[in-house]
């Protein structure tokens, strides 16, 4: 049984106070620096998790962050790695993906169904019958996940920590601090990042290198803290490496983004378990996890232990561990045990017997836990009895981020390993992943490293790397095939030996494929401990080299990120009108426009009279709208004409001084992408509106098109210097008229023009526009004056009983105007000969953004915009945007906008449908959300006064 | 993080920069059906490649030359050098 064990000469542990948490219920005590499982551990409690797929009783693995079968469940967190989470106390924890509590999961009966689920089952059932599929869907969405997420998290947010240092060094064991202790006293900042509570790495977890490095340990340690140029981070992962050695550091509060100028990979190797038949079972573990258990929290995971060897680090393993206190009977060798030279010797002095080569492995449990072993020797079968089986075969080399940094790695077949062979600039790797395990040669390997930043830093320095190791440290060949398999080679997925004959057999024959039919490396430890079985098994299906058979890509993140820590804190800029006060003081309905937010519409009585308030204020008296979100640009400067011209598909430059042009820009498919209001201010001065969402890329058009042309103007981005307003209606001139000297008359002023003027005192920039389809002025005016000329029209203009209008009754009284909104009546593919805006593209001018495109498209246009009514009244209007418009069974286009108009009794709307349909077409049928069709007729998109009379003087 | 070392800004990530391609220089091509053949068949090759990146806070065009396959940057400089754009 597992059990506490005497206390240990460094164990991270302190053993003068307790913490109390629960598991699956049951109370349990922790000293503080355990973990969840070493806690667990040490009060006996060895089954710990299920398994994904036929939840198998599972339990510790490697202690070492790559436990994926011990995730657990809080009441607010999900999938919390028990194997190095530090249990809090008064927490209650259960394990994932169980039905009716881990001991007694019903799940466990999907195991006898495992004859008839082989690999790649889903890809094959469920699709037939059709009609059953839904029923799959919902059994296979409640069978699948791990944990689930409480939606009732605290809404805490972690901020993004931006960090910039020279040289990151990425794993804190011996390689990695030798390495950064090489770069101190150079003038270099430097980081040092490890996963674990405490900096170290193997010198914690394995006795004989504790030993050997103690006293180097401590001067090395005790020199890091002490430089004020470096900083020394526990319980950090780096998850990815991007551009210019950009690498997120996931930490207790959030993200750490560290830009380095160099870096410094020293992430050492995982261990990786044999596959043989119930490898599985709780009981079986690493090597390096009963290590790490006993060394640093002072647990013995089993009473009676067995080592399987594949290769000599195996022997050191038992011989520490036995020294250590546990017990360990017998050395299980894949080969024969002379070939670890002196190590069998030894292990044999310690009173370990050693047997090999050993074949037919198996493990045998008894009520969910490991009680014997059994395999043949020379022939003969054996039984061991045992409740510890320690797997030491073989290492992975952790190389995720060197490969992501584009570092290129060939495989060592002396050492059975891939190693980094090419690095690109200011990169370098150290110890066991550059293929380096003996302690003196990893410390050799950090300082070369650290050397060989410091030549890329320009300073002098000596590299002196030492020899990889000589003898192969992991096995080639470490699974035993079983005709009733249960020999796992992947954990997370329960991906077993015959898994990949399979696949490969079926076709699915090179490492990335099988990677996906077989799902091995897609659980939560994402291959760490399977990858390099799976390539070795497809090497050996393949009948070819690993080095031939290559290897996954590793993306980042390396490691599970939650997705707090990604969300970051979330800042968005917010723009503000001068005048928004003056909205919420008269009742606004808010709606986001881009980074600003406008008055839907203001609150009177019901949200339909208001609107309609709102809009009789337009058409009968005055209505004011703020427009102060338009784009606004100064274009000054010889070429300022010429510019536009460019940049617009129409003859803006021809423009007359003191009028203005509505203009539109197309991209270079020729694309409406934004319209706008070009006013001449004079031979060399432009003013030009663009739309309230589209300003900021219309700004970077037309600077980019300045600088390729190399054009001789300025042109000067005032959308927030400025404020605008929109005033309208019938009575709009006898307003004006008492707050400007400008006179408004049709000569003096006429519809379309441009003035600069005073108003209520101020210097503002009108223009005439026609939008909303009254008399009306776009007036411009500083952002420190609005509020003032705002509230004297607002003042002046009660004796009409002027009201502000919001954007939903602007879009109500230009769709009566037949007035096209960019990017609600046009999409992503509309250009404007599918629009009654064809008139404004040019052809005169050789050069436009988007001629030659439009050049082409004027030929043939795919669509119309077309306009339509019906006879429905405001109060019983079922269509709506987005509506199709069809013909039988066909889709011929979709309703673009759809309103009521008072003025004409109908609803009127605008529809993008087919050319080939709108030539000549009377009628239109728009099909419902409900699936009825309604019949409308087509008409001209100009509904409401086409001569445009009302621009004209009152008689 | 990509960064840019540029010639006014200093290094600067580029995550403040947007990426418009090259595509703007089809603007000022005579013949109709080239320009069309680079607007639809625009090359995607991954090799040494002149691009018009605009940096937002600045409100300033670059032009960055850059290998797509390897991510180098072998030179960057302003679209418009500034006493142009006055004018001078």
């Amino acid at each position: 049984m597992a059990h506490r064990v005497p206390p240990q000469p460094h164990e991270w542990i302190t053993r003068d106070r307790k913490v109390r948490f629960s598991f699956e219920g049951e109370p349990v005590a922790a000293y503080p620096g355990d973990t969840i499982t070493s806690a667990l551990l040490a009060s006996d409690h060895t089954l710990l998790g299920r398994s994904f797929k036929y939840h198998r009783p599972r339990g510790i693995l490697s202690a070492a962050n790559h436990d994926s079968n011990v995730l657990l469940q809080t009441a607010t967190r999900t999938n919390v790695r028990a194997d190095v989470e530090m249990p809090l106390d008064g927490e209650a924890y259960t394990a994932v993906n169980t039905h009716g509590g881990l001991k007694r999961d019903w799940g466990q009966l999907l195991e006898a169904l495992s004859p008839v689920l082989p690999v790649g089952f889903y890809y094959k059932a469920f699709f037939r019958p059709r009609w059953l599929f839904p029923l799959w869907e919902r059994l296979i969405r409640r069978a699948s996940g791990l944990g689930w997420v409480s939606t009732d998290f605290p809404p805490t947010r972690q901020a993004t920590h931006r960090v910039y240092v020279d040289c990151l060094v990425i794993g804190g064991g011996a390689a990695g601090l030798a390495a950064a202790s090489a770069l101190l006293d150079h003038g270099l900042t430097v980081i040092v990042i490890d996963e674990n509570a405490r900096l170290g790495g193997r010198l914690h977890y394995s006795r004989s290198e504790a030993e050997a490095s103690r006293d180097w340990l401590a001067t090395t340690l005790s020199r890091l803290e002490s430089a004020a140029e470096a900083e020394l981070w526990t319980q950090s992962v780096a998850v990815g490496w991007y551009s210019d050695h950009e690498v997120p550091v996931v930490r207790a509060d959030g993200i750490h983004l560290v830009t380095a100028r160099a870096i410094i990979v020293a992430t050492g190797v995982i261990e990786t378990p044999a596959v043989f038949r119930n490898n599985d079972l709780p009981g079986v573990m690493l090597a390096s996890a009963a290590q790490r258990l006993v060394r640093r929290y002072g647990v013995a995971p089993f009473e009676d232990g067995i080592v399987l060897a594949g290769n000599a680090s195996a022997y050191e393993a038992a011989i520490d561990l036995k020294r250590d206190g546990l017990r360990i009977t017998t050395i299980l060798d894949l080969d024969l045990p002379t070939t670890r030279g002196d190590r069998a010797v030894e292990a044999e002095a310690e009173g370990i017997r050693v047997v090999g080569p050993i074949k037919h492995l198996e493990a045998r449990g008894s009520r969910g836990q490991l009680s014997s072993v059994t395999y043949n020797v020379n022939g003969s079968a054996h039984e061991l009895a045992c409740d510890g089986l320690l797997m030491s075969v073989g290492w992975a080399p952790a190389g995720q981020l060197l490969h992501q940094a584009r570092v290129r790695f060939t495989y060592d077949p002396q050492l059975e390993q891939v190693l980094p062979s090419e690095f690109p600039a200011g990169i370098a790797a150290a110890g066991r992943v550059n293929g380096r395990f003996g302690l003196a040669a990893r410390i050799a390997d950090g300082e070369a490293a650290g050397a060989k930043i410091l030549l890329y830093f320009k300073q002098v320095a000596t590299v002196v790397a030492p020899p990889v190791a000589s003898i192969p440290q992991s096995h080639s060949r470490p699974w035993f095939p079983h005709p009733k398999g249960k020999n796992f080679v992947d954990f997370d997925e329960d991906i077993q030996l015959h898994d990949f004959s399979v696949a490969y057999r079926e076709g699915f024959d090179n490492v990335e494929l099988m990677k996906r039919y077989t799902t091995n490396g897609m659980g939560p430890s994402q291959g760490k401990h399977s990858n390099l079985n799976a390539a070795r098994i497809l090497a050996e299906l393949q009948g070819r080299s690993l080095a031939e058979v290559g290897s996954t890509t590793a993306r980042p993140f390396y490691h599970p990120v939650t997705m707090g820590a990604l969300a970051g804190r979330r800042l968005r800029p917010r723009w503000d009108s001068a005048l928004n006060g003056e909205h919420t003081r008269a009742g606004a309905e808010w709606m986001d426009a881009g980074l600003w937010c406008r008055p839907k519409f203001y609150r009177g009585g019901s949200d339909a009279e208001s609107r309609l308030a709102e809009y009789r204020a337009v058409r009968e008296r005055l209505g004011i709208i703020d427009v102060s979100t338009l784009g606004k640009f100064e274009v000054i400067g010889p070429d300022a004409g010429q510019l536009l011209a460019l940049c617009y598909t129409s003859a803006v430059d021809k423009a007359a001084i003191g009028m203005t042009r509505y203009v539109l820009m197309c991209d270079q498919r020729g694309i409406i992408v934004d319209d706008g209001v070009a006013a001449r201010i004079g031979e060399q001065r432009f003013y030009v509106t663009a739309g309230s969402s589209h300003a900021q890329a219309t700004y970077r058009t037309l600077t980019q098109v300045a600088a390729l042309c190399r054009l001789n103007v300025e042109v000067v981005d005032i959308t927030r210097q400025l404020a605008a307003i929109n005033i309208a209606g019938p009575r709009v001139r006898g307003l004006l008229g008492a707050v400007t000297s400008q006179n408004l008359s049709d000569t003096s002023f006429p519809f379309l023009g441009v003035r600069d003027a005073e108003l209520c005192g101020v210097p503002v920039r009108m223009m005439r526009v026609g939008f909303v389809g009254e008399v009306g002025y776009e007036i411009h005016l500083p952002y420190t004056q609005a509020v003032h000329v705002w509230r004297s029209l607002m003042a002046l203009g009660a004796a009409d009983a002027i009201l502000p209008f919001g954007v939903e009754t602007q879009r109500q009284l230009r769709l009566e105007k037949g007035h096209l909104i960019v990017a609600q009546d046009t999409d992503g593919v509309t250009h404007p000969f599918e629009t009654p805006l064809a008139g404004l593209v040019n052809f005169k001018k050789p050069h436009f953004l988007g001629r030659a495109a439009l050049e082409m498209l004027r030929e043939a246009p795919a669509r119309s915009v077309v306009g339509f009514e019906t006879d429905y009244s405001a109060l019983d209007l079922p269509i709506e945007e987005c509506h199709l418009v069809v013909d039988g069974s066909s889709i011929l286009g979709r309703v673009t906008s759809v309103g009521y108009s008072p003025s004409l009794g109908r609803t009127i709307g605008l529809a993008v449908v087919t050319h080939d349909f709108a030539i000549g077409a009377q009628r239109i049928a728009i099909r419902l959300t409900n699936g009825a069709l309604v019949n409308a007729r087509i008409v001209p998109t100009a509904f409401y006064d086409p001569g445009n009379t009302r621009q004209q003087d009152a008689a | 993080m990509k960064q840019f070392r540029c010639p006014i800004l200093g290094l600067r990530p580029a995550q403040e920069f947007i990426c418009a391609g090259s595509a703007i220089e089809g603007l000022l091509q005579a013949d109709s059906a080239a320009a069309r053949s680079g607007v639809y068949f625009g090359d995607a090759t991954a090799r040494v490649k002149r691009e018009w990146w605009y940096h937002r806070p600045s409100q300033l065009w670059f032009l960055i030359e850059r290998d797509t396959a390897s991510d180098e940057v072998m030179a960057i400089e302003l679209a418009q050098p500034v006493e142009d754009a006055h004018g001078a």
